[in-house]
């Protein structure tokens, strides 16, 4: 990965003192991780194949194990399945079109337009305003009957729909969440993307030119091969990012309407926080690790099989 | 010729048309915010919209700062972001150290294993999360919502670290080494104040995400007088509430330190995450 | 002489300091309020704490905010970390959870059995759960209709002749959407809520009451919603959405903060909410005293419906663990709080509701409530169930699903069932 260390060619006695040294260094990150991140996860997962309610969390009795009840009850309702899809869902849409507006506004910024280094600078406002507040702004703005979206509803349509609430009909709800997303996350994709552009050497691109290729040939055939590892490392921490997202469902739709946006994180929250059944909360997380898991790893080997 | 200039005119139209629509999007809800907050509650309920404050009221903000809530989740806010900086930093240093300069073979392994724990949803850990500060004796403490906060951002800090320390030529170390410098000086001594935008980085990046941290808090704080803003904001001012002034108000208020700091440390910023991202 | 009066003068004021303090020995109650996070209420609770410790020295409460969605948390936490908790604030959707947790014990067991029996009776029914009665309320509200007076009457209505049919209300729906179309000054006609949050479900579950039906079997089971009177009921109601959404009288997926700002703002005629609605729409315009006024559901809605609603109260709850003197402070406090004098402010500027004990029976109520205070005791009584959120709010979705996606009747209500089985058979 790294340059081969030389500190390793010493002898020994050396080398078991650097594992030491090494060892104590990392010692508090492991310590966190295991504690905060890694107990936590085996723990849930182990709750989710036991009957664990309010009693047991208050009385500190353990779940009782119960042949995967949770699960087929999640299951049987269709909870699950729709959560699934819905999640997979929402994870794709908004990743491919933050990747298509964040490429499309990284290609535009790096033509040097009037102004580009303050705009690059503006533009990450969005990024530092926190999740809760992005959605509380867009709650505003999506608001029935006073937002501002509806009042440009009604004026683009001159009138015929004058009471257009993105977030009240099921199929146009899930679109509001996505909204807001993209709006928090261009940002950080945008600057990451330019970023990688700048790298690209500049005479591959100009030999090309030269050479008669068109515009989006360029883009294909060069630009976007040399990107290819900053490409595959922005877009897998956006799928990341958007699996995990809550704190805008939460503030935006909590869910619905008629569960049209109960997203799997949704649905854990709801089944664990407002219903007191943490089995059932743990069974949908673990479901929902499993997914991510399984989604990112193929991302990625898609990403370096192709790379090599 | 002609038809050339007149594509790259176009061309260019389009470009510029592109700007002020993305930019557009980007940044006049921050606009509408601001506005918003600006507004008695009976300009902001009408039908047709204002786009200024006809007459502008700070009625929004002089509630805020009589209340005196606000001024406490946001003062836990600032403390609790500070110290997950300073946390991260150290933690993030001596890791990040390790792994860059000491190559065993568990550290691939280490590697993998903070990746993907890097992955894990809030949700899922929330419950027993809970249950482990209560044996430590830290639910209802700013440490104990620090450390489970900082627990997540440790997999990105200590890669984006190691990235820093990569950028450091390693024969200093071995200077410092033939001089008969132990371990622990060289690195305080000759490589911390070397990668002191590397710390800015990190810490600014930590500082950041922190503020932005709704789920831990919500779960682990409990006591009003330490709440932190994202919870604050979203328990006194979202529940039954539907004062829209006042909830502008208040985002615009934590919205902007934010946007400061960002501009302030712009510099180091970019360069962490472009570092983290780009070689991570 | 004078020596002799002074040293029977000191042996009685030792007498009777020792007297009360052998009553009386000093205690502290941990107080659990959510609704310390409200400004106003915040100022209320704490004078009438202050007044309550100054008349009764030794008795100390000790407040605690806490906050709606996490109290379950807050008190498992705070009952491990040796915080006890005494005396809880809140709502009657909260009994469940905190009888499942051990949380509470019944007030027929502290509280003084003459004042206990002062409570009204069908507030006091609402507050059931697994066979005991574990909470007492402060006041209530059931469902009322606001009304914006200035815009009724200008479109020629006449307010002393409310309608108490559902007929009646749909011919005032009809003629104020054809005095107010195309205009921007009204934005709904007669408001009801739909959104799927829980303050909704409990307001729905209302409406249902009032078109003559019933959710839930006194064992805490779903009723047979396909069994008469309830399959009428349901279906009426259902109607009664459709044509209130379909008709742009009302809009669809709106939540109660919603309505309460835009009647604050002058852009409802009608919409139908929890007394206490009224704090948010002072809020919004302070002014909205003047065209604010009430009336009671029709009592007669639909084939069997006689308008009558759900309870909803703020309660006292008390906590398991008490000592004989914590049971005298929360005994005692209650009292306080449950008087004229106490109560009357509260009632009418903070808290809009309605009187649910005998000994406030002096109190003056809120003009604004007086047209609803015809309906105040057209209540229904319901059963408690751990799973009351959920299956309360699946109703809003129930509604949701029939008015706005083209679902059947039929296919609506199946779909309910299904939901609140799920939640019920946990």
């Amino acid at each position: 990965m790294r340059n081969a260390p030389s500190l390793r060619r010493a002898g020994s006695p050396r080398r078991r003192k650097d594992l030491l040294f090494c060892l104590v260094l990392l010692l508090p990150a492991i310590l966190l991780c295991t504690a905060f991140i890694l107990i936590p996860i085996v723990d849930s997962v182990a709750m989710s194949f036991t009957g664990y309610k309010l009693a047991n969390l208050t009385k500190g009795t353990p779940g009782v194990w119960n042949d995967f009840g949770n699960y087929t009850r999640l299951w049987r309702a269709g909870k699950l399945q729709s959560a699934v899809w819905l999640t997979l869902g929402f994870v794709s849409i908004t990743v491919a079109l933050t990747f298509l507006l964040s490429m499309s506004l990284a290609l535009i910024l790096n033509t040097d337009p009037k102004g580009a280094r303050m705009l690059r600078s503006v533009m990450m406002i969005p990024w530092v305003i926190p999740t809760v507040i992005a959605g509380l702004l867009w709650s505003w703005i999506y608001a029935n009957p006073y937002g501002l979206l509806r009042y440009l509803v009604s004026v683009f349509t001159s009138g015929r729909v004058t009471d257009f609430g993105i977030l009240n009909g099921k199929s146009t709800a899930i679109w509001g969440v996505i909204i807001a997303a993209l709006w928090k996350q261009i940002p950080l994709m945008t600057l990451l993307l330019l970023a990688g552009m700048q790298n690209v050497p500049d005479d591959i691109l100009e030999a090309a030119q030269i050479d008669g290729a068109g515009y989006f040939t360029r883009l294909i055939h060069i630009l976007i091969p040399y990107m290819r590892s900053v490409i595959a490392v922005t877009v897998s921490m956006c799928i990341i990012e958007n699996f995990k997202q809550y704190p805008l469902f939460a503030t935006l739709t909590n869910g619905g309407p008629m569960g049209a946006t109960t997203t799997l994180a949704v649905l854990s929250y709801d089944e664990a926080f407002v219903n007191y059944n943490y089995g059932s909360g743990a069974a949908v997380t673990t479901v929902w690790l499993a997914i991510m898991a399984v989604v990112v790893l193929l991302f990625n080997l898609a990403f370096r099989r192709r790379q090599s | 010729m002609n038809r050339q200039k007149a594509a790259r005119l176009s061309g260019s139209i389009l470009k510029y048309a592109a700007i002020i629509l993305l930019f557009a999007f980007l940044l006049f809800p921050v606009y509408w915010m601001l506005a918003t907050s600006l507004k008695m509650n009976t300009e902001s309920s009408r039908m047709v919209p204002t786009l200024f404050p006809q007459a502008v009221s700070w009625e929004g903000y002089k509630t805020l700062f009589d209340d005196g809530k606000f001024l406490v989740y946001y003062w836990n806010n600032v403390v609790v972001s500070a110290l997950a900086a300073v946390i991260i930093c150290v933690i993030s240093v001596m890791a990040g150290y390790a792994l860059s300069r000491f190559h065993f073979r568990w550290n691939v392994l280490l590697l993998a294993t903070f990746s993907f724990s890097q992955m894990m949803p809030v949700i899922s850990r929330l419950i027993s999360l809970y249950t482990i500060l209560r044996r430590l004796g830290l639910t209802d403490t700013h440490l104990g919502l620090v450390l489970a906060v900082c627990a997540t951002q440790v997999p990105f800090c200590v890669s984006l670290m190691a990235s820093f320390f990569d950028g450091i030529p390693k024969d200093l170390e071995e200077a410092a080494w033939v001089d008969g410098c132990g371990r622990t000086r060289t690195l305080v001594r000759i490589i911390l104040p070397l990668i002191v935008p590397g710390l800015l980085a990190v810490s600014v990046y930590s500082f950041l995400m922190t503020w932005d941290d709704y789920l831990h808090a919500i779960t682990l704080v409990r006591s009003p007088s330490l709440w932190t803003l994202s919870q604050g904001l979203k328990l006194t001012y979202l529940g039954e509430v539907s004062d829209w002034q006042l909830i502008n108000a208040a985002s615009t208020l934590g919205a902007v330190p934010m946007i400061f700091v960002f501009f302030f440390f712009q510099k180091y910023m970019v360069r962490g995450l472009v570092a983290g991202a780009v070689k991570g | 002489m004078k020596k002799l009066l002074a040293v029977i003068l000191t042996l009685a004021l030792l007498l009777s300091a020792s007297s009360v303090l052998a009553e009386q020995e000093p205690a502290t109650v941990r107080f659990y309020n959510y609704a310390l996070s409200e400004t106003a209420k915040a100022a209320w609770w704490q004078e009438t704490i202050d007044s309550f410790t100054a008349a009764n020295p030794g008795m100390n409460i000790e407040c605690v905010t806490v906050d709606y969605n996490s109290m379950i948390a807050t008190f498992t936490n705070d009952l491990a970390s040796g915080l006890s908790v005494d005396m809880i604030y809140g709502e009657v959707s909260w009994i469940p959870a905190l009888v499942e947790g051990g949380f509470i014990q019944e007030p027929k067991d502290v509280l003084d059995p003459e004042f206990y029996a002062g409570y009204y009776e069908y507030v006091l029914d609402q507050m059931q759960y697994d066979g005991g009665v574990y909470a007492v309320p402060h006041y209530y509200t059931n469902s009322v209709i606001f009304v914006n007076k200035d815009l009724v009457e200008a479109a020629g209505l006449d307010l002393a002749a409310f309608p108490e049919t559902l007929d009646g209300l749909k011919s005032w729906i009809e003629q104020l959407a054809a005095f107010y179309q195309g205009g921007d000054k009204v934005s709904t006609i007669f408001g009801l809520t739909t959104a799927e949050v829980p303050a909704t479900g409990s307001n729905i579950n209302a409406i249902f009451n009032a078109f003559g039906g019933q959710l839930l079997t006194d064992e805490g089971k779903l009723a047979d919603l396909k069994a008469e009177p309830n399959a009428t009921a349901m279906a009426e109601m259902l109607d009664f959405y459709k044509y209130l959404i379909g008709n742009g009288y009302t809009q669809e997926n709106l939540k109660l903060k919603d309505y309460r700002a835009a009647f604050g703002a002058g852009n409802v005629c009608m919409y139908v909410d929890s007394s206490w609605g009224y704090a948010q729409i002072g809020e919004v315009d302070p002014a909205a005293k003047d065209f604010t006024v009430t009336a009671p559901l029709p009592t007669q809605m639909g084939t069997n419906g006689k308008g009558e609603s759900l309870v909803e109260s703020h309660c006292f709850l008390i906590g398991a663990d008490l000592s004989e003197a914590q049971k005298q402070v929360v005994n005692l406090f209650i009292q306080h709080c449950t008087t004229s004098e106490v109560m009357e402010g509260y009632l009418n500027n903070i808290g809009l509701a309605f009187i649910a004990h005998k000994n406030m029976e002096d109190c003056k109520i809120s003009p604004i409530l007086e047209g609803a205070a015809r309906g105040v005791s057209q209540v229904k009584r319901q059963t408690q169930i751990g799973a009351m959120v959920s299956v309360q709010k699946q109703l809003a979705t129930m509604v949701l699903e029939y008015t706005m996606n083209g679902v059947s009747v039929e296919e609506a209500v199946n779909n309910y069932i299904t939901q609140a089985e799920y939640y019920i058979d946990q």
